[in-house]
Formats: structure tokens, sequence, C-alpha cells
């Protein structure tokens, strides 16, 4: 008898439909290579800012612009890459990468607070030193984390985030 | 393998073919481009906006509009949290179907059958449909 109806659609085949789509988001989660530089050179310039313990007017127009900047450029890569990530969506590999790279943010964010605090500068060749670090590991970890999550969505060991709502 | 193992619930809803992909997609990430998931399935507008209206009629998924520096809103689709929940059972609910299938025909497994498992163009109709416009 002649049979019309097309063939189910198996778990297997399911399955291989899921890991396809997979590669396909994780092919898509390569970050701009100005995404990196540019976010670590405005943590840096708030941070050497901050060390230098510059007029407050200078420091205030400073973080406003710094926040403006990371306000566009998430923009800029969400328009280039279709896509948005955040910490909920780290793995176990990525979320080891990202804690490293907030560590040494807190603690060169803390340093560079120090004349806030005490109010005396910083030499300035710690608040350059500062800065360079900021800089460094925001484009070294965070190409780090990137990696690692593209490795864990393809391989399906990406977290379940919770979702907003 | 997902980080945290969900209990196996097959879903109808998220199990036709363009739906699972749709999940699949949004599971990893926060949200994607409408135009993003689009091209990846390689469907009309109007497709997507169907189906991903069933997900979102079943609380599974949600939009939200985001202007664009050209002036034209752009629309992001996300899974909510049961989505997630939902679909992570669902290929859980796969896995073990898929197991538990293998080495024998599929059509003699009644855990398949069962499941109400449904042709791979179930849901492909009109691809070439008139593209409506998501982001009016």
């Amino acid at each position: 008898m002649e049979n019309n109806a097309s063939p189910p659609y198996d778990p297997a085949a399911a399955l291989a439909d899921v890991d396809s789509a997979r590669r396909s988001v994780a092919d898509r989660l390569i970050t701009p290579w100005w995404y990196h530089p540019t976010l670590g050179a405005i943590l840096a310039a708030i941070m050497l800012v901050a060390a230098l313990d510059l007029h407050d007017v200078v420091r205030l127009v400073v973080s406003l612009g710094g926040a403006i900047g990371i306000g566009l450029l998430v923009g800029a890569y969400q328009r280039t890459t279709g896509l948005w990530v955040d910490m909920r969506n780290l793995g176990p590999t990525s979320r080891r990468w990202w804690f490293a790279y907030a560590v040494i943010v807190m603690v060169v964010t803390g340093s560079s607070l120090i004349p806030t605090a005490s109010g005396r500068a910083l030499p300035v060749w710690l608040a350059v030193l500062l800065a360079a670090v900021a800089l460094v590991a925001t484009i070294v970890l965070g190409r780090r984390v990137d990696s690692a999550m593209r490795e864990e969505i393809r391989s399906g060991a990406a977290a379940l985030p919770k979702a907003r709502r | 393998m997902m980080a945290r193992r969900a209990a196996a619930r097959f879903d109808e809803i998220i199990h036709a073919p363009h739906r699972l992909r749709i999940c699949a997609l949004l599971a990893p990430v926060e949200s994607m481009e409408f135009g993003t998931v689009r091209d990846d399935l390689g469907v009309a507008d109007s497709v997507l906006s169907k189906q991903f209206k069933v997900l979102t009629d079943a609380g599974y998924a949600t939009t939200s509009k985001a202007a664009a520096p050209t002036g034209r809103a752009r629309t992001w689709l996300a899974l909510t949290r049961s989505g997630r929940k939902a679909f992570a059972g669902h290929l859980q609910a796969l896995r073990e179907l898929a197991a538990a299938a293998e080495g024998e025909p599929l059509a003699r497994s009644a855990s398949v059958a069962g499941a109400g498992v449904e042709s791979p163009d179930r849901d492909r109709g009109d691809e070439h449909g008139q593209a409506d416009d998501p982001q009016q």
C-alpha cells in the first residue's frame, strides 16, 4: 500500500539536529577582534585617572565616557554577532576563566581606588602598571572565556542558565 | 551533555523540527537576533514568526525589541526559564528514546511511537510564504 506519510522524526535525527544547531551557535560566537582591546582600554583609562588621583571633573568625564563607551561596545557586539551571552551562559571551564578575570579586575580596581580613600596619588609607574594589567587581562582572559564557551557549546557542556522571566 | 541533568520529559511542542532547532540555538545564549535565527533555519520571516509564536504561547520563549542606531528596532528572541527546563527535559527524553531504539527499527519502538514523534516536515510548510514583518 502506498504511504504518503513523511518518515518519523526519530530521536537520533533530532539529536543530530540539536548538535548541528549548537555548532552553528559556537561558530557565531566569534568576538570581533576589536571588542576586548576596546573594553580593556576603557577599563584601563578609568583605572588610570583614578590611580593618578586626577581632578574629580576629569575622573567624572572619563567614567561617564567609559560607561557610554561600554554601552556602545555591547551594542556593536550584538549587531555584529547577532547574539548575546552573559555569565549565566558560562559552562564549567569558561566560568573558571571568568572568575580569574573578575578577581584580577577587582584587585586592580581596588588598588586604583587607594588614592580616593587616602587622598594620595599612586606612583605613575604603578598607575600605568595597573592600567596595563587591566588591558592585558581583558584581552587574554576575555578570549580564553570565549574559546572555552565555544567548546562547551559544541560539546553540549554549556550551562543551563536561568532566564530572567 | 548538559551541565545539569534534567528529568526526561518528551515535549510535543518542542519536538517539531524547526522549534527544536530554535530551542537548540537559543539554549546556549542569553538571546539571539530574529534575523540570525531566521538565517540559520533558512526560512522566511513568517515561518519563524509562526513557529516562535507556538513557543511563546507555551510560555517557553519571549521576545524583546531593541532600538538600533539606524532607528529600526531589532527583535531579540530568548528562551524563558520554563522553556530552558522543558528543552533540557526533552533532550534527555530524546537521548533515552535514541538509546532504547538503538539496534531496532524505530517503527517498532513503542516508546517512540507513543511519544507522538512527528514528521520532520510537519512544521515546515509555508517556507516560501509571504514574509510578514515581525519587526513592525
